[in-house]
């Protein structure tokens, strides 16, 4: 950065990045605990040692997070600096909620990493759990497309190796490989279509770009969209390559199924979950915010924007992944279907989000149930995926037929587990439903020449939600309708408690969704309505070299 | 926008140029005689021991990424110090400083690990 005036950095804002700092610090701990004092113990000693030692990790960020509120406001974590860092993170309740939402699907995955022996290496195994978890939740605060995309390939380096830890299985070793493949391929184009957004607007902030389309928007006096505009469209169709692949969503799909099959349970858990989760709230911050002027209609008339694309792939995303879930034997496998097509669900709901933000009425409201969904869909598939993990380890493998029997010898986790299933399918009194409820309304709300194409996509949700109830009734039908002589044996603690916190939040936030929906509603609107300030001093103004794309790219819209 | 493109192209077009002509210019000019020890695989002039298709020690990439490691640390520690001087006159100095300490003590405890967890002993 260019020292033209003194810095501005203000060491008391690392305070806001305290949950960060104090994760990746412990990784290394743990990384050297298990290399130091623990050396030559048995792997499974090592395993609860070095476990119990990581959900140190979690805690203390809840306690980091908890501080403030304890201490009273002003103490400590001083006002809630919207931006950060020269404006690139955001301190926002978005960031401190999501920080909090993602401490505890670490504490859970960890939970489940402790049921069985599956590797030896556990300091580095647990240190890339907790370096992950430092990369979402940079990715949910991140405001600047560098730090995005670094926030991005920490979270994901992280978790191709962790995606491999099996050693002894082939199985974990190619879904390593895939994603890592995979995701590598998607990476480049996404940076590539970053790189291009930069040569069109002159800057990486997403304020900052976000006020460069408008006024741009303003100049032609179009109403926006990205008609004829070839470079800002192969811009977010390369945007959307990136965002895709992490979401799963067809067709940037096809490593998912692999990929979760075959690495271990938890770590498969953390990929649906955090990683998706993180996702989605960075695609929302950059298309709802930035890239807002480019959504166009969806009425039709008007120029085209990324409101259509997103919604073709809504729609093949869903459905593609719901009809494929109903073929599958493994628990993982389906699961990873599941995954697929609640992402499409959750696009659904940015559409929503999208049209409303421009209408300018409940822009908040829809952004709100998105996230409420989002929170919820991470909470039950973490508790589904510690069934595989219980699986896993009584029986070392995993298919929906392993838990036949399973709601006779175990009563109370069947019960939990079919709770499970059912907010997964969106039956109330779950939270799967109401969320589902509250994103799916929001179209209502939507302008009028956009409703007739969102409501077509809700129904086709709709009718895939009753596809789903199928799938997921075979995991009830075995946990309750039949029986076997292999049994996993009792559930270890690890693995009980996640699915039982799971069900209770499935079943608590479905009778009393309103703290949820209000805080997630005014983490969106912070989301919404971060902007820079008019003229930071430490933001340089676009360098004429990058200014002239803008001037070519409006041309071309002519 | 077209000028500054056309000059990227015009790079693009003299690079392949570059790479393709030496190859152009030996396919023409170069004598092409084939004898059995040409055909043989090279290992520094040294006569081939063994099958050429031998699976390496695991231990030879652990080696190669730490020393890689250290050596991305060479190069971003090198201009960090060229331009030290300059961005403490300007008041970052404190700051760049406490930069490079964090990525220091990242890099040593990677070592630490690595030597701890015997990554570092020839067996």
């Amino acid at each position: 950065m260019p020292p033209s005036s003194p810095p501005p950095i203000d060491f008391s804002q690392l305070w806001a990045l305290s949950p960060e700092i104090l994760l990746t610090l412990w990784g290394l701990v743990l990384l050297l605990v298990d290399v130091g004092p623990l050396r030559g113990r048995p792997g499974s000693s090592r395993r609860k040692t070095v476990g119990s030692l990581a959900l140190i990790g979690p805690i203390g960020v809840f306690a980091l997070l908890l501080a403030p509120l304890v201490a009273g406001p002003g103490a400590g974590g001083g006002d809630p600096d919207p931006t950060l860092v020269y404006g690139t993170i955001a301190g926002d309740p978005l960031a401190t909620s999501f920080n909090g939402v993602i401490a505890l699907l670490l504490a859970m995955v960890i939970g489940m990493s402790m049921a069985w022996d599956f590797t030896e290496h556990w300091g580095a195994y647990f240190a890339l759990l907790l370096w992950a978890a430092v990369g979402m939740m940079v990715l949910v605060a991140a405001e600047e497309l560098l730090i995005l995309f670094l926030a991005l390939e920490l979270m994901t380096i992280c978790l191709y190796l962790a995606a491999a830890f099996e050693k002894d299985k082939r199985r974990s070793a190619e879904a390593g490989m895939k994603y890592f493949v995979y995701g590598s391929v998607a990476s480049a184009l996404f940076l590539f279509g970053l790189s291009l957004l930069y040569g069109l607007t002159g800057t990486t902030f997403l304020d900052g770009i976000r006020r460069v389309l408008v006024e741009s928007a303003a100049a032609t006096g179009e109403a926006g969209g990205l008609s004829g505009d070839l470079v800002g469209a192969t811009a977010v169709l390369l945007i959307l390559v990136g965002f895709g692949f992490k979401l799963a969503a067809v067709p940037f799909h096809q490593w998912a199924p692999d990929t979760y099959e075959g690495a271990p349970a938890p770590v498969s858990a953390w990929i649906a979950s955090g990683s998706k989760l993180a996702s989605l709230v960075a695609l929302m911050k950059v298309l709802l915010h930035a890239l807002a002027p480019w959504a166009g209609a969806v009425g039709g008339e008007a120029g085209g924007g990324w409101v259509l694309i997103v919604a073709a792939i809504a729609a093949a995303t869903m459905t593609y992944g719901n009809l494929a879930a109903l073929a599958q034997r493994n628990l993982k496998r389906m699961l990873a279907y599941s995954s697929i097509a609640h992402a499409g669900y959750m696009l659904v709901g940015v559409l929503a989000a999208m049209v409303t933000v421009r209408s300018g009425s409940s822009a908040a409201e829809a952004a709100g149930a998105v996230l409420f969904y989002l929170v919820i869909y991470s909470l039950t598939t973490v508790g589904a995926f510690a069934a595989a993990a219980w699986l896993a380890r009584g029986l070392g493998r995993d298919d929906i037929d392993d838990l036949d029997g399973l709601g006779v010898r175990s009563p109370g986790l069947a019960v939990c587990l079919a709770i499970l299933m059912l907010s997964l399918i969106g039956l109330p009194p779950t939270a799967g439903f109401v969320s589902k409820l509250a994103m799916f309304l929001e179209v209502l709300n939507a302008d009028a020449s956009a409703r007739s194409t969102l409501l077509l996509l809700v129904a086709l949700a709709l009718v895939n939600s009753v596809i789903s109830a199928f799938y997921y009734a075979r995991v009830l039908r075995a946990l309750f309708l039949r029986r076997s002589d292999r049994s996993p044996g009792p559930a270890p603690r690890g693995v009980s408690w996640p699915i039982v916190l799971a069900a209770l939040a499935a079943v608590g936030f479905g009778l009393e969704p309103a703290p949820l929906v209000d805080s997630m509603r005014s983490a969106a609107s912070a989301m919404l309505t971060i902007t820079l300030p008019p003229s930071p001093p430490d933001l340089p103004a676009p360098a004429p070299v990058a200014a002239i794309p803008v001037s070519g790219g409006m041309a071309m819209q002519k | 926008m077209l000028p500054n493109y056309g000059f990227i192209g015009l790079l693009l077009l003299a690079a392949v140029a570059f790479a393709v002509a030496p190859l152009v210019v030996v396919a023409l000019v170069a004598p092409r005689k084939w004898s059995v020890e040409k055909g043989e695989a090279y290992e520094c002039g040294v006569r081939t021991t063994g099958e050429t298709w031998v699976r390496f020690r695991i231990q030879y990439y652990v080696y190669a990424l730490l020393f890689l490691v250290f050596d991305i640390e060479t190069i971003f520690l090198y201009p960090w110090a060229v331009s030290y001087l300059g961005l403490a006159e300007a008041g970052f100095g404190l700051f760049v400083l406490v930069e490079m300490v964090v990525f220091l003590v990242l890099l040593a405890v990677a070592l630490v690990f690595a030597w701890a967890a015997g990554d570092l002993r020839w067996v």
